[in-house]
């Protein structure tokens, strides 16, 4: 076959062009760190990654949402925690003022000190997080001057305010959980001012008898409260995994993402060492073919 | 005879044959880097001989043609692949743009954008009252927003670049094809003489080649040497010396004919070459022609695409069993509304076809006559999807959507007319567009911010209001979301509270309901609903109005009543989406797309929350009943009761020593003043008795310490409690164990006196204590003697409680009969023993069957208790005074998505009824469970069916009596409520991120958006691996024609020291014939 000057020198720019394009594929995969810089460079591979980031940026979120969660079911343990201590003192208030040695006045002593409780209590139920009632189901801002979610009446009564309303936020794909426990369930529900009230009535009536079931309902008020501790425990713990999982997740997302995009450096960097070695070859061998013509030996 | 002339002769032809050779290989030389120049070669031919006597001899040589080295084969086929080379070129270049637009190899791309809109919502459900959340959502959506709004134009833009490359393409072609006629002309002219004019040709076959790279024509040549040259469907570029040009008229490429005639050329017709790549890219980016409506659907029969004559059975996957209707509307090109039917009847054998559905929509769109001017063309694409084209164009584009298929007709679906179909990648970007706006307003629509609204505009404007939304005719961008429901606005004054628009029902809010039909409700209609709607029961406009301002429905409070504000929730027809009221995004595609100008200018606008909902699904009483089980309207009235003891003989103890005779002893009661702890204490004052209250329970017994019995007395035995005036036994739950004057009363009852007591069915509570045993009922003189025993045996598998009252009405002295009440269409009998026998006291004792307990009666025995748990002991027992009329409640029922469900109604007759009877009541209805707490709280929740509950109607309370709700403090949330941290619609809005959509072939957004840029980087690589094959090809091919038709220097070289030598040799034979003339000259 005959070989033209054209054919020659076509063949040395087609092959030329292509060692330094895919030189420059290897180097800017080495120097960006991703293997594309377009779709069509890897067209799955980028498919994949987008997916693989947006799980990452879902999770990285859902870590956000947890620990936004977990500061609220902290505050709440934290506060029902401290009712129960509350509730602790007021049981052993009751068994002291049940003493059939006490008196009428001695009673009305103890009386005074479970008005205290009660009001402390009530505060507790008004505690705030970043400017927002934690115990006051959805109803977490917005009340009028003078109101609050809990508030205990001069007579004993309580009054709540906020709703029963469960807060929830997303804590995995299409998972939403729980992080709040509603003033209504906390404090009306478990009876913790019924029993209170009782034993304060009943110890400035000197009522033994209303003292003693009362003492039963704190009881039952330490119990309910008990389970509520331990329900919001739970959900403390089930936010804990969840942000564990969403971690491990995450990770292991980043890491498949970094499988996926990321440059293989040692290879690269071997690829562009062999293809520096065969573009020197081929430009060696150019010259070499270039260098050559009938007419140097023609004189 | 040769001579010395004729040697000559032959060295002068040499010489100037071998002259020749050398210009013809110096030309080649010269032309080495000429493009297209194919290598020239001397044909040279032995002169005419001489004929001899020693035969012919030769005169030299003759130059007879200077021909190329050209193979037409390879030259055709190497145009042919240049041409595919070139496309694929432009393709892939024109990919790479593209590519450009949807690179998302950096990490700040769209599916970054979409996936911050997603997390965002999550941050405000985290808190939902926070501004910072909220303004960072906005953020994130007008970025998205503008992200995607960008895409569209940067596609756009690329569109019309390329429109620009096209048009170059086009006035290059047109230029190459003059010049090809005027080469034909001189190439004619040039080979009159029969020689090739090979340097004409060549250039000739230059233009040719660059034509091929421009567009993928075809060529031949004529017997007279000339090129005819076509392109697309056998279009004429080319013939003899005649030019045609290519146009660019609208949006496409024409070909112009003699007569001024256009054909389009479609991106079939020219698929290679620079053009044909460009008009491939265009058709990937264009902006669909708005003039003309495709069906979504592809429609075939049998495998082959449906045709104007394909009858309606004939359609693959369609089935006709019966006549069917097709109803469709739409809007013409002055924006009125298109409406019609196409029936379709099965019998007598039906013959109608597809074109005659085709007709029927045809003549739909007809300007009336006579006669009637057709407006729209309607046919079938090559692959069998309804075309709508408008010929007439108007004010406004032309719209059509098949509304309905009705009748008895399966799978047959014609698709929507809303796209270009099938889409390209301008299409899909748009597509992604609407359907994130449909996505997030259809659910933003329902929601509320932490503020109602004043008023509210519709995004899309109506082109007919009096049109049904649903239908196209409408023209509403979104009209075939509406479906038949309702949504639901929601009132509430200045301060943010709920309005009840039905104060009929004041148990529960009322929102105002907008029912919607898909079919027959307008515009206009909503409007007037809106603007009629009253205070249910009243006359009072509601305070809301709507109008309609340019075709958008405008609701807003107009402050004629105390409404200031409102809010939408539960919108089940998509009535919200498709007027676009309280919407997020405006627009509906991605190039109209923006986030809604309230919300940029308020973010407390964004509805992050949903209007909570009526009722609950679950409640705990908020007060506590001490006794679930204490009737809940026990009232202790002034009286007395009495305490009666026997002595170990059996006899009466005589108590009260200011009567004659043995007689108990009689408690009085003054109830505003005592309280239960002063009655305890007179009891236990006694000597010998002792009583007291052990946790909240009576307890009386026997002391151990005895006083000394007075005479003919013995120690004291036992003890009964009885012949109660208060009430204050039953209060404590202490069953009558003796009768004097008081009849005995049974506190608990019996549902079915048939059946033994022993078994459930009795309705006994305590039927499982009873044991087989028997019970004595006594009489006492006036002295205290007991005079009278009578044992009754009691079989709890078989004993009545007809039987117990026959065999104790058989002793005498005892009158025994049932009290009957009925409630909750429930009979209770309780039984009731009196003392008929005058001067005598009664008495049961003995009792080992249980009986007595179990109906809440008692015996004499040393130790008393009673069941009911008290407190508040230190108060008059008048304040036990738990009035309560009887009456009844109700609890309705709604289901998840708060459609009612059904009311049921329950009596409270506080005189029998317990909390636990109310319980176990509302426990028996269906979808309702209910329990009493061990701190005597009502537990009520919903179950099955049910979602939500609402407790409501009670008529147990009276003017300064409090009922049984309130008293017991069971309250359902009424609805329509604004809680702030409700972050429900934030958190739904959230989850939409991973809801597939339908028309997106159910993937998700983000997942959508993946496959577009995969898609457009797997197009692009197959482009770019195509070209590079095809370019390997077209190398091969060209080096192919180089070896044939190149110039090889050394080979010239060779040749010329060749041609060279011969001249030389030539010219030495010029030498040697003038030598030869010297010698003959010389010889002398």
């Amino acid at each position: 076959m005959r070989i033209t000057l054209n054919s020659i020198y076509s063949r040395i720019n087609t092959d030329l062009n292509r060692l330094t394009e895919s030189l420059d594929k290897t180097n800017a995969s080495i120097s960006s760190g991703k293997i594309y810089r377009l779709p069509s460079d890897e067209p799955v591979a980028m498919t994949h990654a987008q997916a693989i980031r947006n799980a990452i940026s879902d999770t990285d979120q859902y870590q956000r949402n947890i620990t936004y969660g977990k500061a609220w079911t902290t505050a709440t343990e934290t506060t029902l925690t401290q009712v129960q201590d509350r509730l602790l003192r007021a049981k052993s208030l009751a068994v002291q003022g049940i003493n059939d040695s006490q008196s009428a006045e001695s009673r009305k002593a103890i009386a005074a000190e479970i008005k205290t409780i009660m009001e402390e209590v009530a505060t507790l139920g008004n505690t705030k997080l970043g400017g927002r009632y934690i115990l006051a189901g959805s109803r977490t801002t917005d009340y009028p001057p003078g109101v609050t979610p809990l508030m205990l009446n001069k007579d004993g009564t309580v009054e709540y305010n906020g709703n029963q309303d469960d807060l929830k936020i997303t804590v995995a794909d299409g998972t939403t959980q729980k992080i709040n426990i509603d003033g209504h369930s906390a404090f009306m529900a478990t009876g913790v001012f019924d029993g209170l009230k009782l034993l304060n009535d009943g110890l400035n009536a000197n009522s033994r008898g209303d003292i003693e079931v009362a003492l039963g309902d704190i009881d039952t008020a330490i119990e309910k409260v008990n389970s509520l501790i331990s329900q919001i425990g739970a959900q403390d713990n089930t936010l804990t995994n969840k942000t564990d999982m969403a971690f491990t997740l995450s990770l292991t997302n980043k890491e498949r993402l970094s499988n996926i995009e990321e440059t293989d450096m040692v290879k690269a960097v071997t690829d562009l060492q062999t293809k520096q070695v065969s573009y020197q070859a081929a430009l060696g061998a150019a010259s070499k073919v270039m260098g050559l013509s009938l007419a140097d030996y023609l004189k | 005879m040769p001579g010395i002339s004729s040697f000559l002769n032959v060295a002068k032809v040499g010489i100037l044959a071998h002259q020749n050779n050398l210009h013809v290989a110096a030309n080649n030389v010269a032309n080495v880097n000429t493009e297209g120049y194919s290598k020239q070669n001397v044909t040279l031919s032995p002169a005419y001989m001489t004929p001899t006597s020693f035969g012919p001899v030769g005169n030299g040589v003759n130059v007879t043609d200077v021909t190329r080295d050209y193979d037409r084969f390879i030259t055709t086929t190497l145009f042919d692949k240049t041409s595919v080379m070139s496309g694929l070129q432009t393709r892939q270049s024109g990919m790479k743009l593209i590519e450009g637009v949807v690179n998302e190899a950096d990490t700040n791309g769209l599916n970054e954008l979409l996936s911050r809109f997603w997390t965002s919502w999550d941050d405000v459900a985290n808190n939902a009252e926070g501004t910072a959340e909220r303004t960072s959502l906005l953020n994130n959506a007008q970025l998205l927003a503008g992200g995607l709004k960008d895409r569209y134009n940067q596609l756009l833009k690329l569109s019309q670049d390329v429109d620009q490359n096209i048009q170059a393409s086009v006035t290059e072609l047109n230029k190459l094809t003059d010049q090809v006629a005027e080469l034909n002309v001189q190439i004619v002219a040039a080979e009159s003489g029969h020689h090739a004019a090979n340097d004409l040709r060549d250039q000739r076959d230059n233009l040719i080649k660059r034509l091929s790279e421009i567009a993928d024509v075809s060529y031949f040549e004529t017997q007279r040497g000339t090129y005819t040259v076509l392109i697309g469907q056998g279009n004429p570029l080319v013939e003899g010396n005649r030019s045609w040009h290519l146009g660019i008229e609208g949006n496409g490429v024409k070909w112009i004919g003699q007569n001024g005639q256009r054909v389009t050329l479609s991106s079939e017709d020219v698929k290679n070459g620079e053009l044909g790549g460009w008009m491939a890219i265009k058709d990937m980016v264009k902006p669909p022609d708005p003039a003309v409506l495709t069906g979504s659907q592809v429609n075939t029969a049998s495998g082959a695409n449906i045709k104007y004559s394909t009858r309606w059975n004939q359609i693959d996957g369609v089935t006709v069993t019966g006549d069917f209707s097709i109803r469709y509307s739409g809007t013409d090109q002055n924006g009125l509304p298109i409406t019609g039917q196409f029936d379709y009847h099965a019998s007598p054998e039906s013959n109608a076809t597809v074109g005659d559905f085709l007709e029927s929509i045809r003549t739909a769109f007809q300007l009336p006559g006579p006669p009637p001017v057709d407006r729209v063309r309607v046919d079938l694409t090559n692959d069998g999807r309804i075309r709508i084209t408008d010929i007439m164009p108007g004010t406004s584009p032309i719209s059509f959507n098949i509304e309905s298929v009705q009748g008895a007709v399966y799978g047959l679906n014609l698709g929507q007319f809303d796209k270009a179909y099938p889409p390209n990648y301008l299409e899909q970007i748009n597509t992604l567009g609407t359907e994130l706006i449909k996505l997030v307003n259809a659910q933003h629509s329902q929601g509320v911010g932490l503020l109602p609204l004043k008023e509210t505009t519709g995004n899309f404007a109506a082109l007919n209001t009096n049109q049904p939304i649903g239908l196209k005719a409408s023209g509403l961008k979104f009209s075939d979301e509406v479906k038949n429901g309702s949504f639901q606005i929601w009132l509430y004054d200045k301060n943010g509270q709920v309005i009840d628009a039905d104060p009929t029902t004041p148990e529960v809010n009322d929102p105002l309901t907008i029912p919607i039909t898909a079919d027959t409700t307008s515009m206009e209609t909503i409007r007037d609903a809106i603007n009629n709607a009253v205070f249910s029961g009243t006359t009072t406009p509601l305070g809301l109005s709507a109008r309609i301002l340019d075709g958008r429905l405008v609701i807003q409070a107009d402050g004629t009543t105390q409404v200031a504000g409102f809010g939408f929730s539960n919108d089940t027809s998509g009535a919200l989406l498709a007027l676009g009221l309280n919407s997020f995004f405006t627009g509906y595609d991605a190039a109209t797309i923006d986030v809604h100008s309230v919300i940029a200018r308020d973010v407390r606008f964004i509805a992050a929350a949903q209007v909570s909902p009526r009722g609950t699904d679950s409640l705990t009483s908020a007060n506590m009943t001490r006794e679930p089980n204490r009737p809940l309207g026990s009232v202790v009235k002034a009286g007395s009761f009495s305490i009666s003891i026997y002595d170990k003989d059996g006899k009466m103890v005589d108590l009260d020593e200011n009567s004659v005779g043995v007689n108990p002893l009689k408690i009085t009661i003054d109830s505003t003043k005592q309280s239960l702890n002063d009655i305890i204490a007179a009891i236990d004052a006694i000597d010998g008795l002792h009583a007291e209250m052990d946790n909240g329970i009576l307890r009386v017994r026997l002391e151990q310490e005895q006083p000394e019995p007075a005479n003919n007395s013995q120690h004291w035995a036992s003890v009964a409690l009885g012949d109660d005036t208060t009430g204050l036994l039953a209060y404590l739950g202490v069953g009558a164990g003796f009768s004097s004057t008081q009849p005995m009363n049974a506190i608990n009852s019996v549902t079915d006196t048939t059946k033994p007591l022993g078994t459930a069915a009795s309705g006994l509570a305590q039927f499982q204590k009873l044991k087989v045993g028997s019970f004595v009922v006594n009489h006492f003189d006036a002295d205290g003697n007991n005079i009278d025993s009578r044992q009754i045996q009691v079989n709890p598998s078989t004993m009545t409680l007809n039987d117990l009252v026959t065999a104790l009405n058989a002793i005498p002295g005892v009158s025994a009969s049932l009290s009957t009440v009925t409630i909750q269409g429930q009979t209770q009998h309780y039984l009731s023993l009196t003392n008929t026998a005058t001067g005598q006291t009664m008495s049961l004792s003995e009792d080992t069957s249980g009986i007595l307990n179990a109906l809440g009666l008692n015996y004499v025995q040393p130790e008393l208790a009673g069941s009911f748990k008290t407190d508040r002991m230190a108060e008059p027992l008048n304040n036990i005074k738990s009035d309560m009329n009887a009456g009844t409640f109700n609890i309705y029922l709604y289901d998840n998505n708060g459609q009612f469900m059904g009311v049921h109604n329950i009596e409270v007759n506080p005189q029998y009824d317990s909390l636990s009877d109310i319980a176990k009541r509302l426990n028996d209805l269906n979808d309702v469970k209910a329990w009493i707490e061990p701190d005597g709280r009502l537990h009520i929740e919903t179950e099955g069916q049910a979602a939500k509950f609402v407790l409501a109607d009670d008529t147990t309370d009276a003017p300064g009596i409090s009922g049984f709700l309130a008293k017991t403090g069971l309250s359902t949330p009424p609805g329509g409520i604004l809680a702030r941290a409700n972050n429900l619609n934030a958190l739904t809005m959230r989850d939409l991120s991973k809801h597939a959509v339908v028309n997106l072939s159910d993937a998700t957004l983000n997942e959508a958006y993946h496959g577009i840029v995969g898609t457009i980087g797997i197009q692009s690589r197959s482009f770019q691996q195509d070209y590079d094959f095809s370019k390997a090809q077209v190398d091969e091919l060209q080096q192919r024609r180089d070896s044939v038709s190149g110039v090889s220097l050394d080979e010239e070289m060779a040749n010329l020291i060749r041609f060279q030598q011969a001249y030389t040799a030539s010219a030495k034979l010029i030498k040697m014939a003038d030598e030869m003339f010297v010698t003959i000259l010389e010889t002398k």
